[in-house]
C-alpha cells in the first residue's frame, strides 16, 4: 500500500514538473543567468563562493550557476561537445585535462579585446592599463601571436627556488647567485647535516620549466624564448641553451640532486625539502598554502631565490606564472560574462582573493591592494621582485595548429628524467626538441 | 507441447540489445569513422576534416607511438605467461597441496582482484617510493642497498614495477579460474601418480598442465588482454607514462593524445589499432593451442 501511494506521488510529481516546467522558465525569463565553471585548485574555493555571492548582490536580476571541481575539465568538456557551453571558465591552458588548448587550437574563445581596451569595473580608467605589463602581449593571452587577446590573466606570482629562510639564517648562508655560488652552496649545506642542494617535482618534471626559462633568457637573452615559443630553428640547439641544460644536468652528475627525486611525485619531493632533505625546491607562492598540512622541520620559513646566473650582475629572471580565464565564443550570455570578468579585476575581488588564497592578481596595484591581507611567507615570496636586478619572465608556446600530434611542453620537459638519471645527453636533449620543432613547422606550413 | 512464446523472449531481449547497440556497437562505429579524421576532443566528428590514411602513416613515424607499442609488447610478452604459470603453482598448491588454512588463502590471493585498479596503482607506488617506500626499505635491512632505485624514475625500472603491480593483480583472479578446472580433474589420476612414485612437481607438470591445456588457452588469451588494458590504468596512476615515455604503452599514449593533445582523431587511430593487435594476438594463440589438442 505505502509502496503504491509513493509510486503515485512519483508519478504525479513527475507529470507536474513537464506541465509546470514552460511556466517556471517564463517566470525566470526576466531573471539573467551566468554559467561559470571554475577549476578549484591549490587555492580552495572561499574566493569564487564569495564573489558569486557579491556579483549576485551588485547586479540584480542575476543569478550565478558556479561548478567549481579540481576537475572542472573533465566535466565541462561532454558539456562543451554537447553544445551546453559555459558562459565563463576559470581554468589554464596547461592543464591535463586539455580543454582549453582545444579550445584555443579550434579557435573557440571569444576575444576579449573590448573588455581590456574598454573601462575597468571602477571607471577609472581603461582595463588594459590595470594589467601587469607584458601579459597581455604575450602567448599566454594571445596565443595566436597577434596581439589580440582569447585570454584574460588571472593570478600571477614569481616562481624560482624555495628555501627555509631559518636555515639561511642560522647556518650564515648567502643565497647564491651565480651557478658556480649554488654549486659551492651544495658542498657546503652537505657538511652542515647532510641535506642535499636540490630536489624537484621528479615525474612531473614540467615544474622544471621555473629553472630553465630564466636559465636560458640568462644565457640567450630575453628574445631567445620569442624565438622558442615560435617553435624557430635553431632556437633549442645552440650553444646558449645548451650551457643551460648542462647546468641543469650538473645539478646530477656533481651528485647536488636528492637521491630518489627522479621517483617522487610533486608532494612527496615538496615534503622531503621541507623536512630538511634538501636546500632548495623549485616552485610557486602557491606552497604555503598548498603545503599547510605537511610536516616540516623546526621553524620552517618560506622563501625565494632566484635561478642562479651565469655571473653576479646578471638580470635574474623570475619566471612568472600566470593562470587564466576565458569565455567560449559559443557562450549563450557573453555579455554578462564580460561583465563577470570586469568585476573580477575590481579593487575588492583582488583584496578578497588575496585574503583567501595568499596570491595576488595579474594587476599593477594587487600589490598595494591587498598589502595587509597576506602572509609574511607569501609576502616575503612576492618580494623577489625587489631584489636587485630581478626582472619578471613570461613564456608560453603559440598555439600549435589543430592536428598537430606534438606538445611542446612534453617534448621538452619529459626528457628531464632521463637526462638526470644519465640515460640521455644535453646534445640528445636539445636535438629531439628541434626534430620536434620542425614537425610543428611542418604542420603549420600544412595547416596553411 | 508448449509452444515458445517468442515475441515474449524477443522482447526481454531488446533492453539489453538496445543498451549494447547504443553503448558498444555506435560508439565503436564512430571509433572507427573519427580514426580516418583530424578530430578534436571538442569537435568529435563536427567539423573535422576527412583526412583518410594519414592518422595511421603518421603512427609510425611517431617515436613515442613506436616507444608504447614497444612497450605494450614487452608487457604482453612477459606479463602473461608469467600470471599464468603463477596463478597455476597457487591453483595446484591449494588444491593438491596438505595446507590447512586453503580457504583463507583463496581469499587472500583473490583480494587484489576486487580492488579497484586506481587503488592498486596508488598501493604500488608506494611500495616501490624511492624514499619511504617498503621495497628500498627491505633492501637496506638485507644490505643491499646497492640495488636500492628510484624504481618509478629510472627508464630501466620503470616499466617492470608496473609489469609487477599487474602479476600481483591478477594472479588470484585466473588462481580461482584454475582452481575450478584442476577440481575437474579425477583425483584418481593423481593418486595413482602417487602410488607410481610421482613428486608434486612432476605432477604438476605432466599431469595438471597437460590436462588444463584448453582453460589455460583460455586463461592466457584473457590474461593478454587484461594486459592491454589494466596497463593503462596502472601506467597512469604510477607513472604517467614517464619517464620520458619508458612506461608509457599503447592506451596510454591513446589517452594523452585525446584528452592532453586534444588529438581525438589521432587517439582512435591508436585504439583502433590496439583492438586490431589484440584481435590478432588472441587468433593466434586460439589457433596454436587449438593445434595441439
Amino acid at each position: 500500500m505505502k509502496k503504491r501511494f509513493a509510486a503515485s506521488a512519483m508519478i504525479l510529481a513527475m507529470s507536474a514538473a513537464t506541465v509546470l516546467s514552460p511556466l517556471t522558465a517564463f517566470a525566470d525569463a526576466e531573471e539573467q543567468e551566468l554559467n561559470i565553471a571554475i577549476f578549484q585548485g591549490g587555492y580552495g574555493d572561499a574566493y569564487w563562493n564569495q564573489m558569486v555571492e557579491l556579483f549576485e548582490e551588485s547586479h540584480e536580476g542575476v543569478k550565478v550557476n558556479m561548478t567549481i571541481s579540481p576537475t572542472i575539465g573533465d566535466i565541462i568538456r561532454p558539456q562543451i561537445v554537447a553544445g551546453n557551453v559555459p558562459d565563463f571558465i576559470c581554468l589554464n591552458d596547461g592543464g591535463e585535462d586539455g580543454v582549453i588548448l582545444s579550445l584555443i587550437k579550434e579557435h573557440a574563445l571569444l576575444n576579449l579585446n573590448d573588455v581590456f581596451d574598454g573601462e575597468n569595473y571602477a571607471g577609472t580608467g581603461t582595463l588594459r592599463d590595470d594589467i601587469t605589463d607584458g601579459i597581455l602581449a604575450s602567448s599566454k593571452c594571445a596565443p595566436y601571436g597577434d596581439g589580440d587577446i582569447y585570454l584574460a590573466p588571472f593570478n600571477s606570482g614569481p616562481q624560482g627556488l624555495i628555501y627555509n629562510k631559518t636555515f639561511f639564517d642560522e647556518n650564515n648562508l648567502e643565497v647564491p647567485k651565480t651557478w658556480d655560488e649554488f654549486f659551492a652552496l651544495g658542498d657546503t649545506v652537505k657538511d652542515i647535516d647532510g641535506r642535499s642542494l636540490f630536489t624537484y617535482q621528479g615525474i612531473y618534471p614540467g615544474y622544471m620549466e621555473e629553472m630553465l626559462w630564466p636559465a636560458i633568457a640568462n644565457e640567450c637573452g630575453e628574445e631567445a624564448l620569442t624565438k622558442i615559443a615560435n617553435y624557430e630553428e635553431g632556437s633549442f640547439n645552440n650553444e646558449g641553451v645548451l650551457k643551460a641544460l648542462t647546468h641543469i644536468k650538473e645539478i646530477a652528475d656533481k651528485g647536488y640532486l636528492l637521491e630518489g627525486t627522479v621517483g617522487m611525485n610533486h608532494t612527496e619531493s615538496q615534503t622531503e625539502m621541507m623536512l630538511g632533505k634538501a636546500a632548495f625546491i623549485t616552485n610557486g607562492t602557491w606552497m604555503e598554502n598548498e603545503m599547510q598540512d605537511a610536516p616540516r622541520e623546526d621553524r620552517f620559513e618560506f622563501a625565494m631565490a632566484p635561478i642562479p646566473t651565469e655571473n653576479a650582475d646578471d638580470v635574474h629572471y623570475v619566471f612568472d606564472s600566470c593562470e587564466q580565464f576565458s569565455i567560449p565564443a559559443a557562450a549563450k550570455n557573453q555579455e554578462l560574462a564580460k561583465e563577470f570578468l570586469r568585476f573580477l579585476y575590481s579593487d575588492e575581488s583582488v583584496s578578497a582573493f588575496a585574503e583567501a588564497s595568499g596570491a595576488l592578481y595579474a594587476t599593477k596595484s594587487a600589490r598595494e591592494v591587498a598589502k595587509d591581507k597576506l602572509s609574511t611567507a607569501i609576502y616575503n615570496m612576492y618580494g623577489i621582485y625587489d631584489e636587485a636586478n630581478a626582472s619578471s619572465l613570461i613564456m608560453s608556446f603559440s598555439a600549435v595548429p589543430a592536428d598537430c600530434k606534438i606538445n611542446p611542453k612534453d617534448e621538452i620537459f619529459n626528457p628531464i628524467t632521463s637526462v638526470m638519471n644519465d640515460e640521455m645527453t644535453v646534445e640528445e636533449w636539445a636535438q629531439n626538441v628541434e626534430d620536434a620543432f620542425a614537425q610543428i613547422r611542418a604542420d603549420q606550413e600544412a595547416a596553411k | 507441447m508448449v509452444k515458445k512464446p517468442k515475441l515474449f523472449i524477443a522482447l526481454c531481449t531488446l533492453p539489453a540489445l538496445i543498451l549494447t547497440v547504443v553503448f558498444m556497437i555506435v560508439p565503436m562505429l564512430n571509433a572507427i569513422y573519427l580514426s580516418f579524421t583530424s578530430s578534436t576532443a571538442l569537435s568529435v566528428g563536427f567539423n573535422s576534416k576527412f583526412v583518410f590514411l594519414d592518422n595511421y602513416i603518421y603512427m609510425f613515424k611517431d617515436k613515442d607511438f613506436v616507444q608504447a607499442l614497444f612497450n605494450t609488447f614487452k608487457l604482453m610478452l612477459v606479463i602473461p605467461a608469467l600470471t599464468i604459470f603463477l596463478s597455476l603453482v597457487f591453483a595446484f598448491i591449494l588444491t593438491q597441496g596438505e595446507l590447512r588454512e586453503k580457504s583463507f588463502y583463496r581469499t587472500v590471493f583473490f583480494f587484489p582482484s576486487v580492488v579497484s585498479m586506481t587503488v592498486v596503482g596508488i598501493v604500488w607506488s608506494f611500495v616501490f617510493n624511492p624514499t619511504r617506500g617498503i621495497l628500498n626499505h627491505m633492501l637496506d635491512l638485507f644490505n643491499l642497498s646497492s640495488w636500492k632505485h628510484a624504481w618509478l624514475g629510472e627508464g630501466k625500472t620503470a616499466l617492470w614495477c608496473i609489469g609487477a603491480a599487474l602479476v600481483w593483480q591478477a594472479i588470484g583472479y585466473y588462481m580461482v579460474m584454475h582452481v575450478a578446472s584442476i577440481d575437474g580433474i579425477s583425483q584418481e589420476i593423481y593418486e595413482a601418480a602417487s602410488i607410481d612414485g610421482a613428486t608434486g612437481v612432476q605432477k604438476f607438470f605432466r599431469i595438471t598442465i597437460p590436462l588444463l591445456r584448453r582453460s589455460i588457452g583460455t586463461t592466457y588469451i584473457l590474461a593478454l588482454s587484461g594486459t592491454i588494458n589494466l596497463s593503462f590504468t596502472l601506467s597512469n596512476v604510477m607513472t604517467g607514462g614517464g619517464p620520458n615515455g619508458a612506461s608509457s604503452v599503447l592506451l596510454q599514449y591513446m589517452y594523452t593524445q585525446g584528452m592532453r593533445n586534444a588529438n581525438f582523431g589521432y587517439a582512435m587511430a591508436i585504439a583502433m589499432f590496439t583492438l586490431l593487435l589484440a584481435i590478432v594476438l588472441a587468433m593466434i594463440s586460439r589457433k596454436l593451442s587449438a593445434e595441439k589438442e
